[in-house]
């Protein structure tokens, strides 16, 4: 198991700085915090104004209004309350299977895509829970919220248990038993369900949430070099399967990953998620910076 | 115990090299490297239907199937008799009457090799008749050896039996009974034989001792038996021995270890009976039967037990001091007694009439180990070229599953 130093280098957690969580809107009942809440209240940044009804905060009355008009108006605010984050991290056995020249494998990206987006949330005041799910769900970690959490968030995080296969479909059955308001889920996979993408697509579909899928990917897994006779064993389920890689066997196994890739792709857009590829082979937080490319995630 | 007219032995062999050939295949199979991927999703879509990995699995390889099948024949063919198919069978069959055609019948192809020679009762007025051209390589179970002779027929009847002798009877059996001189073969099938009853005896009247090695092996009187044999036998004793016997039958012949009869004798009415296993008739390993033959056919008709030997081996006869012992015969010698007895050495077969002082002796000389006949040395042995054809038939199977696994053997 990584520890939180090769998980997580000094430089890794520097270039997050400029990124952040941004919604449209944050279901009203939160804490005070950064982001904008669909009501109006007491905020910094000015919003409207409205003819003032007794019992509204004579601070808010907006006097230049009553002397050009002699009404009183009352000074609405953008309100700004937390955001629930639940980020929903793959541990399962294939995460793990190969690792890159520098050690990077798939579930140490995870892990460090989860890190970055719950110091982005913690940094904002947002509110953070993240689920491990292999065959399963692991955890959730305790919720929380501000940047000092940020450490001890990573060592959980970092302890969170492996191993077993990937069940995206109780996962998010799961958590969408979960009592709370509704806010963002973002998982982080390789998706690589043995029930394919139906039980992905069952699984978006308990989820209230903006939902944003991270599929991280590997370098060649698109085309692994496989040839003669071969024995394939599932790293997950131990299934077995054999076959008789010929020549033409690349290109076929090529295609069903391209055909796998495109249904992914449809079915983030019906269920109106953001799906973003992170490559392990290329810095995560250079990665992010392109997911963040305009300052906020998209959610 | 005989399976498909294998001896124990072929059975093992075959049963050995098919599972040796079992396990060369097991050993050439093809091994696919095992190799751990994240996922079967996409290898399930591109895999093609998996072909078999082994020959075993591939019967639409016909060639290796072919060739497979050719093996188990060749193999089957190699450990089965090589002599079943010689000219003239090695059975041996003395009158082939109702019963024993229906036996024959009955076990055809089934019956571990042997011979059967019978006189039933309904042909007991022929004689000894061989009919061995109704048997087949490997249908007769036992040795069966069944003179009758009808019960008025007074014992003073002549002495000189005829034998109608076919053949296709073993050549020690023929030269035995011809050099016998009270003992006739007969030209036509319709000759009078025994003319008197045998009454065996009760209790073993041999035991074959194994020793303490193979060449130990020795027979072992135990009593005056009816013929004075001497099996110098070279198997080991795991061999069938006779089943099936009536209870008032009186063995002759048994084996020391299991004390399973070999050679055994009964009366079944008025009949005398003498069954003998059927591999103490093959006449390489078991010379001296013919001469029991011989000596049966004289004692049951009644006649003087002669004196056997087998050419080539000595003949001690106790004797008084300082006498001389004339023997007449094929060869005429004249010896003289040492050490107490005579030592005598035949070397032609037939009966010799030894004369001294104390009386006079006829002795009957075995051709041992028979020749082979001239007719089988002309027909070629059709399972000589097996050997080859099974080693072709193996090269052309390891170059098949060579062309057909390269570069995945291990």
């Amino acid at each position: 198991m990584d520890t939180v130093a090769q998980t997580f280098p000094a430089s890794f957690l520097g270039a997050l700085e400029p990124l952040r969580l941004r919604t449209r809107s944050v279901p009203t009942g939160g804490r005070f915090a950064s982001q904008r809440a669909r009501s109006k209240g007491a905020g910094i940044e000015f919003a409207d104004v409205r003819p003032y009804v007794p019992g509204d905060d004579l601070r808010a009355l907006d006097g230049a209004a009553w002397l050009r008009m002699d009404r009183l108006f009352t000074r609405l605010f953008v309100q700004e309350e937390d955001l629930p984050v639940h980020i929903l991290v793959d541990r399962s056995s294939s995460l793990g299977l190969v690792a890159l020249d520098d050690g990077m494998t798939k579930r140490r990206a995870t892990l460090q895509i989860a890190a970055a987006l719950a110091y982005i949330a913690l940094r904002h005041l947002d509110r953070v829970t993240i689920h491990g799910f292999a065959g399963g769900s692991i955890g959730p970690l305790p919720s929380t919220s501000g940047a000092s959490a940020f450490p001890t968030l990573l060592e959980r995080l970092v302890a969170l248990p492996d191993g077993g296969e990937t069940d995206i479909r109780q996962a998010c059955r799961d958590l969408a038993a979960r009592p709370g308001r509704r806010g963002m889920c973002v998982l982080i996979s390789d998706f690589l369900d043995p029930q394919g993408l139906d039980a992905l697509h069952e699984g978006l579909g308990y989820l209230k949430h903006k939902i944003a899928l991270i599929r991280v990917t590997r370098p060649g897994e698109d085309r692994p070099d496989l040839s003669g006779a071969l024995d394939l064993e599932d790293v997950e389920s131990g299934a077995r399967l054999g076959i008789d890689a010929d020549p033409s066997f690349a290109d076929r196994y090529a295609a069903a990953y391209r055909a796998f890739s495109d249904g992914l792709a449809t079915l983030a857009a019906r269920h109106g998620a953001l799906l973003h590829t992170v490559p392990i082979n290329a810095p995560v937080p250079e990665t992010l910076a392109t997911l963040f490319a305009h300052g906020a995630f998209p959610g | 115990m005989t399976w498909l007219g294998l001896s124990p032995f072929g059975v093992t062999a075959l049963l050995g090299g098919a599972l040796s050939a079992l396990f060369v295949l097991h050993l050439l199979r093809v091994r696919p490297r095992r190799v751990r991927i994240e996922t079967l999703l996409f290898a399930k879509a591109a895999a093609p239907t998996p072909k078999p990995v082994a020959l075993w699995g591939q019967p639409s390889r016909w060639l290796a199937f072919l060739l497979g099948a050719i093996l188990l024949a060749l193999a089957v063919a190699a450990a089965g008799d090589p002599m079943s198919t010689a000219d003239g069978p090695s059975r041996l069959v003395l009158d082939a009457g109702d019963r024993v055609a229906a036996d024959v019948t009955a076990s055809r192809g089934v019956g571990p090799r042997g011979g059967q020679l019978a006189v039933p009762g309904a042909l007991a007025a022929r004689g000894l008749d061989l009919a061995a051209a109704t048997a087949r390589p490997g249908d007769v179970s036992s040795g069966l050896l069944r003179p009758t002779a009808p019960a008025s027929r007074p014992a003073s009847e002549p002495r000189v039996q005829t034998v109608v002798v076919d053949s296709n009877l073993p050549s020690a059996v023929r030269l035995a009974i011809a050099a016998d001189p009270d003992l006739r073969i007969a030209t036509d099938r319709a000759a009078i034989t025994v003319s008197r009853m045998g009454s065996p005896t009760s209790g073993p009247a041999l035991l074959i001792d194994e020793g303490s090695a193979p060449a130990d092996r020795r027979a072992v009187a135990t009593r005056d038996c009816p013929l004075p044999l001497s099996l110098r036998d070279r198997r080991g004793s795991n061999l069938t021995a006779l089943s099936a016997l009536p209870p008032t039958a009186v063995p002759w012949v048994v084996d020391s270890v299991s004390g399973a009869p070999l050679v055994a004798s009964w009366i079944e009415g008025t009949t005398p009976q003498i069954a003998c296993v059927a591999w103490l008739l093959e006449p390489l390993a078991h010379r001296d039967v013919p001469v029991l033959i011989d000596g049966s056919l004289r004692l049951l008709g009644g006649m003087d037990m002669p004196t056997t030997a087998v050419v080539g081996d000595p003949l001690s006869i106790p004797s008084l001091p300082q006498t001389t012992l004339s023997v007449a015969g094929p060869e005429t010698l004249t010896i003289s007694a040492s050490d107490g007895g005579y030592h005598v050495a035949f070397s032609e077969p037939g009966t010799y009439r030894l004369t001294s002082v104390t009386g006079n002796t006829t002795v009957t000389v075995a051709a041992g180990v028979p020749a082979v006949r001239p007719e089988a040395q002309r027909v070629p042995n059709p399972w000589r070229g097996a050997a080859a054809l099974l080693v072709i038939a193996v090269l052309l199977i390891a170059i098949d599953a060579w062309w057909h696994h390269r570069g995945r053997l291990p």
